[in-house]
């Protein structure tokens, strides 16, 4: 399933203090054009990722700057790609931020494994190759090691599996209909919880946000879960190949409520300075999390189209069990002529850079608005203050704060940085003039450093 | 499936660029700035030139510029190391050449001798505008300020023979 690529590689421990993300930069020394700087990407210690940053050609690849850029940058990297990782026992140990990204993270690692069952779902679900994977889940589990996916190979992957099973979709669809007749609420049983993919909604803010909801999933986890405070962090991933029980309704309702939490932050998280990264967490889930949910949402509708047997399995499901917050339950049939043909995934990434762009503009912040507005001192970029943005030292025009003139005139050469003309005293009794104008503490002040200066 | 490319590399930070935003730690004045022309760099480079910190120190930054069609340094990749000054706005970043180049005005050590770098330099001149000189350096050599005063004698005596040698130099060094 992974190819020849190096999908997981785990590193030693370098040292246990380490707590949450970590990047290093290593450069490669000879090579001029290209590779010039890779960047590693650590996990409390463990290798996690390595990779370039391209120098490239210029305005090729804009040069990465400070270590936290490319932290943030990893980070939201690591994020919309759903990388996997899935901690040790030790969660009692966290602070809450790393508990937080531990949280999000964790759920990358469910999303995988869920596309992992599905992936072996769409191979017509051989037996042995899910207890292959249940094997290397369980070890995962137990061993607790950072976890890492290129979710969009994958994707890549599982969407041409989708494209050739969608013309066989009337054989897949019967299997998983064949297993509804079990009881629903039954609370998970033993082998469930071991065997069971629950597809399960990716959204970690979201998941953040609904805490309550997250524990009353995880109380439809399986018992053998081991009982961590960061519970919801591990999750076991079970396929939904083995019916439609319990885990199958909490995430059937999640789902909704996930989603209608989805819409509201497609409207306002905006002005949030901290769900940054939700569209590419959106991206995964619309990879990921499109077999949980069935609703007529005219955007959703697209995620859809990739809907094979599962929700086939849930519509005669909600048709047998009424569920309060299911609002409808309807599924593309192969025939339906309603039906998408399209790929959810394409539209999501083209928007992505436009959503930035709009966050970023939403934020208020934008570069080419400090870079040029008058607003703040172009030498130290500090903002201007009051008494800043009324002092003019030249005739020129070209403004600086207080602070800066200062240091030219003193330490400087004592000309203007916009036409290198000399600072003359007319620009100090102007400054006098208006400082005369200023409340008196302010005037005192100034009219002290201006003695010293002229 | 196999595929090496990682989406990182190829669309974070190629296609819109790295997210910048504000750094909370602010080191110093100086830092702040080199910060902003950072971001100025990143948001709207100039055209063939790059520039960014080397590492995690912001004062030492290393940049590349192509050479400009047109002189006899065309297709060449420079690789310039900037250094800031701890008071940088208020003096100027001292500006080393790494990659060999044939110029009048480039010593073989690398060192530019560049008006705006030295005695005309203005706090409110920022490194794409000292790029942007350095690229019009590559076309417009000025021999009467010279480093290297036999490569300007060339150039004002044959200056086609001057060429010649700088494109073999570019060609030998510079790509």
């Amino acid at each position: 399933m992974s190819g020849g690529r190096p999908r997981r590689r785990f590193g030693g421990r370098t040292s246990g203090a380490e707590d949450g993300f970590k990047v290093e930069p290593r450069r490669r020394r000879g090579i001029r054009a290209r590779g010039l700087l890779r960047l590693r990407v650590r996990f409390r210690g463990h290798f996690v990722h390595s990779y370039p940053i391209y120098w490239g050609g210029p305005r090729i690849f804009p040069p990465i700057a400070s270590t936290r850029e490319i932290e943030r940058a990893a980070f939201s990297f690591l994020l919309s790609v759903s990388v996997a990782i899935v901690s040790s026992n030790s969660s009692p140990s966290l602070s809450t931020a790393s508990a937080r990204l531990f949280s999000r993270v964790g759920k990358g690692f469910e999303s995988e494994g869920g596309s992992m069952g599905y992936d072996a779902m769409a191979n017509n679900a051989s037996v042995p190759a899910m207890s292959r994977d249940f094997g290397k889940k369980k070890k995962a589990n137990r061993s607790a090691k950072l976890k890492q996916c290129k979710l969009d190979a994958r994707r890549e992957q599982w969407l041409s599996q989708v494209k050739n099973k969608s013309c066989l979709d009337g054989s897949t669809e019967a299997s998983p209909t064949a297993t509804i007749s079990q009881p629903r609420m039954s609370l998970p049983r033993p082998d469930q919880g071991v065997l069971g993919i629950r597809p399960r909604n990716m959204n970690p803010q979201l998941e953040m946000e609904h805490d309550g909801l997250g524990l009353r999933d995880s109380g439809l986890d399986s018992p053998v879960q081991s009982p961590t405070p960061g519970e919801n962090m591990q999750r076991k991933v079970c396929p939904s190949i083995s019916g439609s029980s319990g885990s199958s309704i909490g995430s059937c309702s999640r789902s909704v409520s996930d989603e209608e939490e989805d819409g509201q932050e497609e409207e306002k998280g905006d002005d949030k300075g901290g769900p940054d990264d939700w569209e590419a967490i959106a991206d995964a889930l619309s990879a990921t999390g499109n077999h949980t949910r069935i609703t007529p949402d005219a955007e959703k509708i697209t995620e859809d189209s990739m809907m094979n047997g599962v929700e086939d399995t849930r519509l005669v499901d909600g048709a047998t069990k009424p569920d309060a917050n299911q609002v409808t339950r309807r599924a593309w049939r192969p025939d339906d002529a309603a039906r998408p043909h399209c790929l959810p995934n394409l539209s999501k990434q083209r928007s992505f850079p436009v959503n930035i762009e709009r966050r970023l503009a939403a934020s208020g912040w934008d570069p080419r608005t400090i870079i040029s507005a008058p607003s703040s001192c172009p030498i130290c970029v500090e903002d201007f203050d009051l008494t800043d943005s009324s002092f003019l030292p030249c005739y020129c025009g070209f403004r600086i704060c207080l602070f800066c003139h200062k240091k030219i005139s003193e330490e400087g050469d004592g000309r203007c940085p916009g036409c290198r003309k000399k600072y003359d005293r007319v620009a100090c009794t102007e400054k006098i003039v208006i400082a005369a104008g200023l409340p008196l503490p302010f005037r005192f002040s100034r009219s002290c450093s201006m003695n010293a200066r002229t | 499936m196999s595929s090496t490319n990682f989406p990182f590399s190829g669309s974070a930070v190629g296609g819109s660029g790295v997210r910048p935003w504000q750094s909370t730690t602010s080191v110093s004045s100086s830092g702040r700035r080199i910060q902003k022309e950072m971001m100025e760099l990143n948001a709207d480079p100039p055209s063939d030139c790059s520039a960014g910190p080397k590492g995690d120190n912001l004062y030492h930054w290393v940049s590349t510029i192509i050479g400009p069609p047109g002189s006899p340094y065309e297709g060449g990749i420079f690789f310039i190391d900037i250094t800031f000054p701890s008071d940088y706005p208020f003096k100027p970043p001292k500006v080393i050449f790494r990659t060999r180049i044939y110029h009048s005005n480039v010593d073989s050590a690398g060192n530019v001798s560049l008006e705006i770098l030295k005695d005309s330099w203005s706090p409110a001149l920022t490194i794409s505008k000292v790029l942007l000189a350095i690229k019009s350096m590559f076309t417009n050599p000025d021999p009467y300020n010279p480093l290297v005063p036999n490569i300007a004698h060339l150039y004002l005596t044959d200056r086609a023979k001057h060429d010649h040698i700088a494109a073999e130099f570019t060609v030998r060094f510079a790509r």
